[in-house]
């Protein structure tokens, strides 16, 4: 029962992912992607880690909501121009990049560097705690950068969207 | 067990990815990055094998992507009162 469960729920999460990139109407594919962000925190549910997957699911779906709202308030569609590659180009190679170097890091030994600023006592503890006390226990520069970058959002936001007259 | 969350993880990472590659618009730009960011999230929590590190890892990804999303669809509206045009390609102020 698992595995079916599993399969389906993994498929239905990979395929309204490429659903996000196939529909050219922005706003089709902010709803493929809140599905496929539902589809995801019920997979990390199912397995075994239902806090964590109501966190993802409801944080995601919130960001896939905000952009659906601003595409509603925008109401254009995909652009028909394919001329250009620059911006788009350098983007991915940022992404590529990024998620590549974070890849190889963690899958090899020799290059996983420890840049966190917790103490040895905590990594020994480590295993036996809740991700919720790993995350202000080891990641708390990271929770304050959060509040901060939080706090510059909510204030760029303002400032971007603010009418002027 | 875990492992079976790495794959769906890839595939989410590689179709974000690439959306990025493909589409002009900027809201399928940021939805195509948080596609990709979501299955960064599930690789994380897939390879540490349900760890409470990768675990964490994998909220605070879900909460920075909450951040991008409000900062660019913010962006977006600037730009698009300013231009009348969300493509991308059109945005090249800033090229040197």
């Amino acid at each position: 029962m698992f595995e079916i469960v599993n399969v389906l729920l993994s498929a239905f999460c990979v395929g309204s992912g490429l659903l996000v990139v196939l529909l050219h109407h922005p706003a089709r594919a902010a709803g493929a992607l809140a599905l496929c962000t539902l589809s995801t925190g019920a997979l990390l549910v199912l397995h075994g880690f239902p806090s964590l997957g109501g966190s993802v699911a409801f944080v995601m779906v919130m960001s896939a909501l905000f952009l659906l709202f601003v595409q509603l308030t925008l109401n254009v569609g995909e652009t028909p121009d394919r001329r250009r590659l620059s911006f788009r180009g350098t983007l991915s190679a940022m992404s590529a990049t990024f998620f590549g170097v974070a890849l190889v890091g963690s899958w090899l030994p020799m290059l996983n560097l420890d840049f966190t600023t917790s103490s040895p006592e905590i990594h020994r503890q480590m295993p036996s705690m809740s991700w919720q006390k790993v995350l202000f226990a080891q990641f708390h520069i990271e929770v304050a950068l959060l509040g901060a970058m939080a706090l510059i959002t909510v204030l760029v936001t303002f400032l971007l969207i603010r009418r002027r007259p | 067990m875990i492992s079976t969350l790495i794959f769906p993880g890839l595939m989410l990472l590689l179709s974000g990815i690439l959306g990025l590659l493909l589409r002009r618009s900027m809201i399928s730009v940021l939805l195509s990055l948080n596609t990709a960011m979501l299955g960064a999230a599930l690789l994380l929590v897939g390879s540490s094998a349900g760890g409470p590190q990768g675990q964490a890892s994998a909220f605070v990804i879900a909460c920075v992507t909450l951040l991008v999303s409000i900062a660019g669809g913010a962006m977006s509206v600037a730009v698009y009162r300013r231009k009348g045009s969300l493509n991308i390609d059109e945005q090249r102020e800033l090229r040197g």
